[in-house]
């Protein structure tokens, strides 16, 4: 099976590049597009670069740019949201997110957190899920390196390898749960953006259960399980509730 | 007077409901102490859109409290509500008095509730419905003041809009804010306001610096303590004059409970502000503007070269609608050719008032050189405190002006801005990119499990290798046991390559063929180097296990080797001694692959 995917993958190895190529040259024309202010082409050209499965920050970012324009602020929150969720730090994603809000209905009153939380949530978001991978296993590499030269080598056995090992290990352990926190979060946990203008919140999976309360565009929610055109979803606060998942789209 | 005010406190904008409603009223106890009070409760309830009553006339009591309270029932998608009101009566004087019926005209239909009989009797008599007041607590009546308590969350809230002041002129700012009073055991998550239409009102949101609500000092009212949350500020600029009534607002709770919470609605009564015309007659050039503004006009210097544009600024600052200030008048200005002229206003509402500053820059070029004024600019505007129009004037700056070169004059410098001043406040622009990655999880994708697979098993081995390394330092049986075959297999090699290179001379070597099976098995057995005689390694062979046609095999190989070594021949076929490697190596790697003589 994955033999087959490689071979795949290298006979479309040339008009991937092509294609890579065209892809760049959309995406510059739909800048030059949005350049002249309009809006309504340039997300045209972004959309369909993101059904091709493209994955991109500037790409979601543009888009994000495109519906805040076309005053669209609930998916101009899902798209920021999206490009948030490969870059979390960038001060662009996060400026324009929180202009988004504003124009939100839902205001929500926020939930109290202790300086704790706050700082964990802060460290979380420090770096990428895949850097924190990739600092998880460098620093994986150096506690095996320094380890072994330590107990290996004669000439190496000295105390500042064994300080550097000792430094790794703790910084292994502390980061590698981190990116285990990280990964559970952006791998196992969903979430989504209302992009109805207006929804209700049921407390089963039908209309004919009762309304438990109702969400404008832009508010986000955890999706926690989907049953037939029906998702179980809950909000930061602990409300939860059923929802239609044509009245929302994933982050 | 007071029916008056009750009455006008209940006029809600009556729409229209298609079902029928009910009207009920009742009194929490007919006899009563001149020192205590009646409460006196009337309950309308129909579908979504129900009236208020007409009060009856009550004068016979003192009213010492009201309450109003909504409750919005939706099962199942249809909604009913009901109105309560409630009215804390204290007799005047002792005697027998009648609550008249309420009425509500609906649709055509007068509903009325039942009178109640209330005998007054002196203070002393009392005592005994005191103490039973005091046993029935719970049900005290200022405990349904406000609100039922909810079956599910106890909590009491309503809503009030509170306007500071309720007579305006046209054009003065009014700030309003939709307060939720709110008391329960469980807390509030999120609130939010439903304004009616403010027809007749230009409305400016206010917004707060971070979106939080902060509550205000607790209140107590009817004998609650309310926790006091300003939750959305407006101002109002009334358009035109007259009576307004900002309709009841409604603000939408998140209540959090034992079971993830519930939305409720809080409603306000409606607010009427009177609107006042702008007195008449009205000044020419009023420019419309009604608040308290001062105006000033500054240039950046007063010596200028007839070349250099003159950056005049003037800015009219203060209280009321800022976005509204037009262009003060301006004065006589012949002596200069006006460049360019913009405006930038900066607003400031946290205060919930509007205040700040428009800013109109005018860039002039002089047309002659010498001493040149610019006269006062001049700005009507209407004062609602001093209840006048008033004109301001700038004052007036004089210039003096270089005169300039023909070249020169060709080539008019324009004054740059000193500060900077942000104006709005926009998204920042899109990201550009020169090349275009799409974004790979490295956990999805399987890489990050592949480098840690990895690296695990380098660090594997590489642990293997110390533990085997260790084990062969401390432990020298072990450590002879094991390197026997390769300490052979290195000797056997060398060997070879002697033969090669030995040129017909083969004595030595047949001299180092015994050691170097002998060698071997005395490693492989762990026998002392003392012991290397045949007979005793085959019997220690024989009693690892080693097969008796192997055993005999090496005694007879030894024996061939001996025989060659010791006869007197001294040029030996190569061809024999050939054989005799290959027999040496096959003996050795099947004792070496013998079960007995395996570590």
């Amino acid at each position: 099976m994955r033999l087959r995917k490689i071979f795949l993958l290298i006979m479309l190895l040339p008009f991937m590049l092509f294609a890579k190529e065209a892809t760049i040259t959309s995406f510059n024309k739909a800048n030059q597009i949005y350049q002249k202010n309009n809006y309504n082409q340039a997300l045209k050209i972004y959309l369909k670069l993101e059904n091709n499965q493209y994955k991109n920050v500037a790409l979601y970012y543009n888009i994000g740019n495109c519906y805040y324009k076309l005053e669209d602020f609930g998916r101009a929150v899902l798209y920021y949201e999206k490009a948030l969720h490969i870059s979390p730090k960038d001060k662009d994603i996060l400026k324009n997110l929180k202009l988004a809000k504003i124009h939100l209905q839902d205001k929500e009153i926020e939930v109290a957190s202790n300086p704790f939380a706050l700082f964990f949530s802060w460290i979380l978001n420090f770096f990428s899920v895949n850097a924190y991978i990739v600092i998880s296993l460098i620093l994986f590499a150096c506690v095996g390196c320094f380890g072994l030269s330590f107990l290996l080598f004669e000439s190496l056995r000295k105390q500042w390898i064994k300080q550097i090992f000792v430094l790794s290990l703790i910084l292994f352990l502390i980061i590698g749960s981190l990116a285990s926190v990280k990964i559970y979060k952006t791998e196992y946990q969903h979430y989504g953006i209302v992009t109805a203008s207006v929804t209700s919140i049921m407390s089963g999976p039908g209309d004919n259960f009762s309304l438990l309360f109702t969400l404008h565009s832009g508010s986000k929610l955890r999706i926690i399980k989907k049953q037939k055109d029906w998702s179980l979803v809950s909000m930061k606060n602990g409300y939860a509730g059923w929802v239609k998942i044509k009245d929302f789209e994933n982050i | 007077m007071k029916l008056k005010l009750i009455i006008l406190f209940l006029i809600f904008g009556l729409s229209v409901a298609s079902a029928e409603i009910t009207l009920k009223a009742s009194v929490d106890k007919t006899t009563v102490g001149l020192n205590q009070s009646v409460n006196y409760q009337v309950v309308v309830s129909g579908d979504q859109n129900t009236p208020s009553p007409t009060l009856p006339d009550l004068s016979e009591f003192a009213i010492q409290g009201r309450g109003h309270s909504t409750s919005v029932t939706i099962v199942n998608g249809s909604m009913s509500s009901s109105k309560i009101f409630n009215y804390v009566l204290i007799p005047k004087k002792e005697g027998e008095f009648t609550i008249p019926p309420s009425v509500i005209n609906y649709k055509g239909q007068i509903y009325k509730t039942a009178s109640f009989k209330i005998k007054v009797v002196p203070a002393s008599q009392a005592p005994q419905q005191q103490r039973q007041q005091r046993q029935q607590q719970r049900q005290d009546p200022l405990d349904q003041f406000f609100n039922q308590p909810d079956q599910q969350t106890s909590f009491r809230a309503f809503a009030k809009v509170a306007v500071n002041r309720s007579y305006v002129y046209v054009g003065q700012q009014v700030p309003i804010v939709a307060k939720l009073f709110f008391s329960g055991n469980f807390g509030l998550r999120s609130v939010r306001t439903v304004w009616p239409t403010l027809d007749g009102f230009l409305s400016e949101n206010v917004q707060t610096k971070d979106h939080r609500i902060r509550p205000e000092k607790p209140q107590v009212v009817g004998g609650v303590k309310y926790i006091v949350y300003p939750v959305e500020k407006k101002i109002l600029f009334p358009l035109s004059s007259g009576r307004k009534t900002i309709a009841d607002t409604k603000i939408e709770m998140g209540i959090a409970s034992f079971f993830g919470g519930t939305r409720k609605m809080a409603n306000s009564q409606p607010v009427t502000i009177h609107v006042l015309p702008l007195p008449e007659p009205q000044p020419q050039q009023f420019s419309g503007s009604v608040g308290q503004f001062s105006i000033s006009a500054t240039t950046k210097s007063t010596r200028y070269k007839q070349n250099e544009g003159v950056g005049l600024n003037v800015v009219v600052e203060g209280v009321g609608n800022i976005k509204a200030i037009e262009k003060p008048i301006l004065p006589d200005l012949s002596n200069f050719k006006i460049y360019k002229s913009t405006s930038t206003s900066q607003i400031d509402t946290m205060s919930g008032y509007m205040k700040g500053k428009k800013t109109f820059e005018f860039i002039l070029t002089p047309l002659k050189s010498g001493h040149l004024v610019i006269p006062p600019f001049k700005y009507i505007y209407f004062d609602p405190n001093k209840k006048r129009y008033v004109t301001l004037r700038s004052k007036s700056i004089s210039l003096s002006i270089q005169a300039a070169s023909k070249k020169e004059m060709q080539n008019i410098v324009y004054p740059v801005q000193d500060d900077v001043r942000l104006m709005n406040q926009d998204i920042s622009y899109i990201k550009s990119q020169k090349k275009f990655k799409s974004y790979k999880s490295l956990y999805s994708s399987g890489v990050a499990l592949l480098v840690l697979i990895l690296e695990s098993f380098i660090f594997l081995l590489g642990l293997g290798y110390y533990f085997y390394k260790r084990r062969m330092e401390s432990d020298i049986e072990y450590a002879r046991k094991s390197r026997a075959y390769v300490r052979y297999k290195k000797h056997y090699n060398k060997l070879l390559k002697k033969i090669e290179k030995s040129n017909g001379d083969l004595n030595h070597i047949i001299g180092e063929m015994e050691p170097l099976v002998l060698n071997y098995t005395a490693d492989k057995l762990n026998i002392p180097g003392s012991h290397l005689i045949l007979d005793k390694i085959i019997s220690v062979l024989k009693n690892a296990g080693i097969k008796e046609e192997i055993l005999d095999d090496l005694s007879s190989l030894i024996e061939d080797i001996q025989m060659l070594k010791y006869s007197s021949i001294n040029n030996h076929k190569s061809e024999t001694i050939n054989d005799l490697m290959q027999r040496v190596n096959s003996t050795v790697s099947r004792i070496e692959s013998s079960k007995g003589v395996k570590v």
